[in-house]
This record gives structure tokens, C-alpha cells and sequence, in this order.
């Protein structure tokens, strides 16, 4: 019968399937006025960031250019005085989008029960958590480089250096990874909308401040603090430095919290 | 009326679908209690009960939607575990409320809905062909489905069961949200499915809509198969013995509490 119906090869047809759930998932973000509403939001909030972020940095300017030979002041860089406080500005609206996304990608579906039309076509339990975590991933990849285009401006205007830049881009994208995945995995273990959302932020709040915790407790017993926080794992890619370390915290810490999800979602729908 | 004595044209006698003692609690609450009956190729069987009485959960079960607690799905003689992927592929599900992509429209959501069977371009176009035609969809394909009409919805929900050519369809009360002229429709292509030989279960609380289309009835009551009906152009018959099998329960069930509460011993327990 499957060979009358014209069906693909087994693996062939694994990726296919998935091709096709990861596309209707991003194509459905953006039919709906839903897509435009957050990007038009995070531009708006974003642009108004960047240009806080131009005015400190030309009054420093101003300052460097006023202050006297034998005693001049600090000479401010395009990257660290306004690319990396932006970035940074960005992944923490980015904080706030993710779990915003995933309730309609993950909870909403699941409320109307059409993950029960997938699961019946053929999605394995797997590769349906690992599908919702790429399509949010594509969908807010382009959403969180867009306003990007901000700081791009500056290579007409001025010299910022290309490499750091890039390298504050794949910072922001990995600390975006990471979001995706957490918040995915609260999604698959809180199935009740409204709560999920609402754990899905507070955990990712959580850990966005978690370096905080240093300060305020005894730094030498919780050394162990900077080693899992993403903000300072985060830190050397957006001032641009490439640091591998800090790549393989978020590729690894992001995988773990997809497995997460599978092995949630898997308890729910054990067969 | 006389539709369910078309004879299927390629039926054979083998069993398709075996349960074997099936059993389901949910929230602390026996739903289905050891339900145990065979299904052959070309089988019509209606699962008749009262409301509450399992038959949703049933569906939920056969369809591989819910694990059961103990008991065994045989397909073909294998465990559906053993050959998940293939017994997902050979079923098709229509649940009581049509789950549907409200914000895409009726061909979007079909065509999804084949992509992810594995259906390449051109089977597709003409498996879409075939289900508008035999669901009476083609003045409707180009509407969001969150616009349809609920009798609409049912049909794509229906549309969407049939897409890949199952040869198990279990329907979930599909006659509820239809109108009259709609019923009959529904009622002849159930007869064209029994011609190309596709086993339907088909559940319902109204005696009317089963017995018009199935040619077996399985009487459902507290989780339990209480009665196994051939059905009969006799309505009043099938009344009769269908509320024997679901009242002589009850007054079981009744009598004993009330006796047991007056202290005397229950009917039957006397002697």
C-alpha cells in the first residue's frame, strides 16, 4: 500500500516528515499577526536600547576628545561601549519572547490536542520535542538578528572591528540555543498552560541572574557559580573573544535540556 | 437504512486488531476494565454505550493515543508495541471534537497532515483529490479551518483520517455535529470504506446512528463489553437488548447497594 501511495524511503521519510512538522510549525508563527507583533515589539524596544547605548557612548567620546593631553580620558570602543551592552540588552528581551513562543507553539497545540494528530502521523515522541525546539530556534534566530541591523549601521558610520562583532553574534545565538532548550523541557514538564509559561520564565529569570548569587553569598564557597552561569559563560563571546569553553557549555547544556524534554514528553505518552 | 447490508467486497476473515484485556484508570478512576474483542478486516463494529461509559477512552486506547495498564493490542498477531510505526500507519482516528489548525486553511491542513505521512507531491495531489471528493470538501478547501461550520470540521477531521488509506478507522462519535443531509452522506461513505474492505469502529451513545451503519455493536458500560449485538433492520429489538445489557447492570449494581444497606442479602446471593 505504501509503495502505491508513493511513499519515501524509510530514513528518507524520517526527514522529511520532520522537514515538513519544523516548516508548518515556523510557517503557522508567522501567518498569524503573532510573528509581526514580536519582531515590530523587539525592533521598537531594541533600537530604543541601541540609541541609549550611542548617546553614552558619544558623550565619552565628547569627553575623550575634550579631556586634556597629559590627562586624557578613556578613549571608548564602538564594540564594548555599545555592540556588547546591546547584545546583552537583547538576550535579556530575548528572555522574555522565548516562553512566549513556545506557549503557542508547544501549549497551545497541546491544548487543542493536535500533538495528537502528529504523534498519529507518525512523530516519534523524539523527534517531536527535538522539531519544537529547532522551529522555535529558527523562528527567534531571525527575530533576535534582526534589530542586529542596528548595530550594523555603525560599520557605515564608523570603524567597529568585523570578528568581535561576529563573535558577539554567535554569543547571543548560543545563549539563545540554551533558552529554547530550558524553556522547552519546563514546557514538556509542566503540560498545564498558563503554569508553564509562568515556570518557563521565572526559571529562565532564574538563571539569567544566577552569576548574582556570587555576590551575595560567600564567592570562595560558591566559585562554582561562574562555571554554570550562561550570562558569564555568554560574557567572552560578546566582547569577542571565541571562547570554545563557552560554546560547548551551551551546545552541551542545550542538548541535555532537549533530552530533558524527550524523556518528559516520553512519560507522558509512554507506549 | 438498507446500506449496511452491502457486503464488503474483499473482506477477509482474518482478525486485524486483537484486545486482549485491556484496562485504563485514569485520575485514580477505572475507565476501562479488561475489554477484550476482535476486529476482522472489513469489520463495522459500533461501540454503543452511555455516556461515560469508556468508549472515548476506548478509541484512545485502539488508537495508541493512551498506554494501557495492563492487557494486550494484537495487530496481525503482534503486539502494537513491536510495530508501532507500521500500526500508525495502518490506522486513521477521527476524535469527538475535530483537532484542527484553525489558522491554516482546509488544503494547508491536509497537506501538512500527508507530508508528514510521507507522502510525496504527486500522491499527495491526488490522495487530497480523493478525500475532498469523498468528503464533500472541495467548496471549502481554500477556508481557515477555524471558520468552518462544526459539521465542516468533522468532515476535514474525517478528510484527514482517510488521507494515507487506513485500514482501521476508528471514528469517535462522528455523527454528532452533522446535520441530516450530512448524516446520509456520512452513512454511504461508510459503505464505500466497507466495499474497500477498511475496518471501521465507529462509537456512539445514539443506538440510531450504529445500528444504521454497523453491522456489529459492541454494548460498552463501565469499561466493560457487556454485550455483543449483530446489528438488525429491528430497532426496537436492538433497543431492547441493548438496554437490557446496560440496565440489568445497573439494577445489579442498585439492588445490591440497596440491600446491602437494608441488611439483607442481594438478589441472587439469597439461596
Amino acid at each position: 500500500m505504501m509503495e502505491s501511495l508513493g511513499k519515501s524511503s524509510s530514513f528518507r521519510r524520517t526527514v522529511l516528515r520532520n522537514v515538513a512538522l519544523i516548516w508548518h510549525d515556523v510557517r503557522r508563527l508567522w501567518l498569524t499577526p503573532f510573528g509581526a507583533f514580536l519582531s515590530v515589539g523587539i525592533l521598537l524596544l531594541s533600537g530604543f536600547f541601541f540609541f541609549q547605548y550611542l548617546s553614552a557612548y558619544n558623550l565619552r567620546l565628547a569627553e575623550f576628545l575634550a579631556s586634556p593631553i597629559s590627562q586624557p580620558a578613556k578613549r571608548p570602543s564602538l564594540h564594548s561601549d555599545i555592540i556588547v551592552p546591546f547584545v546583552e540588552a537583547l538576550s535579556f528581551l530575548l528572555l522574555f519572547v522565548v516562553p512566549i513562543v513556545h506557549q503557542r507553539l508547544i501549549a497551545d497545540e497541546r491544548k487543542d490536542r493536535n500533538d495528537d494528530l502528529v504523534v498519529l502521523a507518525g512523530i516519534s515522541n523524539r523527534q517531536y520535542v527535538c522539531s519544537k525546539f529547532v522551529s522555535s530556534y529558527l523562528f527567534l534566530a531571525p527575530l533576535a538578528c534582526f534589530p542586529l541591523l542596528f548595530p550594523v549601521s555603525l560599520f557605515w558610520f564608523g570603524n567597529p572591528e568585523f570578528l568581535p562583532f561576529l563573535t558577539s553574534i554567535i554569543g547571543l545565538l548560543s545563549l539563545l540555543a540554551l533558552f529554547c532548550s530550558l524553556s522547552s523541557f519546563v514546557f514538556f514538564l509542566f503540560p498545564v498552560r498558563g503554569i508553564s509559561l509562568v515556570m518557563s520564565t521565572f526559571v529562565l529569570l532564574f538563571l539569567y541572574f544566577f552569576h548574582s548569587l556570587k555576590n551575595i553569598l560567600e564567592p570562595s564557597s560558591f566559585w562554582w557559580v561562574s562555571e554554570f552561569s550562561p550570562v558569564l559563560q555568554a560574557r567572552p563571546l560578546f566582547s569577542g573573544v571565541l571562547s570554545l569553553s563557552s560554546l560547548y557549555f551551551f551546545i552541551g547544556f542545550s542538548l541535555l535540556f532537549v533530552f530533558g524534554g524527550v524523556l518528559s514528553f516520553d512519560r507522558e505518552r509512554s507506549l | 437504512m438498507g446500506e449496511k447490508n452491502v457486503a464488503p467486497a474483499n473482506v477477509h476473515t482474518e482478525v486485524v486488531l486483537k484486545a486482549k484485556e485491556l484496562r485504563k484508570s485514569l485520575n485514580e478512576k477505572h475507565i476501562v476494565r479488561g475489554l477484550s474483542f476482535d476486529l476482522r478486516q472489513g469489520d463495522s463494529v459500533g461501540l454503543l454505550g452511555l455516556n461515560g461509559a469508556g468508549k472515548t477512552t476506548t478509541l484512545r486506547l485502539l488508537s495508541t493515543l493512551l498506554e494501557p495498564d495492563s492487557g494486550e493490542l494484537l495487530f496481525n498477531g503482534i503486539d502494537v508495541r513491536q510495530c508501532l510505526q507500521l500500526y500508525r500507519d495502518s490506522i486513521g482516528y477521527l476524535a469527538d471534537d475535530a483537532r484542527l489548525y484553525n489558522e491554516c486553511t482546509v488544503e494547508e491542513h491536509l497537506t501538512f497532515l500527508g507530508k508528514l505521512r510521507g507522502l510525496r507531491s504527486g500522491a499527495l495531489r491526488r490522495e487530497l483529490e480523493r478525500v475532498y471528493e469523498l468528503c464533500d470538501l472541495r467548496a471549502v478547501h481554500s477556508i481557515l479551518c477555524g471558520n468552518l461550520s462544526r459539521g465542516f470540521r468533522q468532515r476535514v477531521g474525517l478528510a484527514s483520517a482517510l488521507l494515507h488509506r487506513p485500514i482501521l478507522l476508528f471514528l469517535d462519535e462522528p455523527a454528532g455535529a452533522l446535520d441530516p443531509q450530512q448524516r446520509e452522506h456520512f452513512r454511504r461513505l461508510l459503505s464505500t470504506l466497507r466495499r474497500e474492505a477498511v475496518t471501521v469502529v465507529h462509537s456512539s451513545h445514539i443506538l440510531q446512528d450504529v445500528s444504521v451503519c454497523c453491522e456489529r455493536l459492541l454494548v460498552i458500560d463501565e469499561g466493560e463489553c457487556v454485550a455483543d449485538l449483530r446489528s438488525t433492520d429491528d430497532l426496537q429489538e436492538l433497543e431492547k437488548q441493548f438496554f437490557a445489557a446496560v440496565t440489568s447492570r445497573e439494577d445489579r449494581s442498585q439492588n445490591f447497594t440497596v440491600r446491602v444497606r437494608r441488611g439483607t442479602p442481594p438478589r441472587g446471593m439469597a439461596a
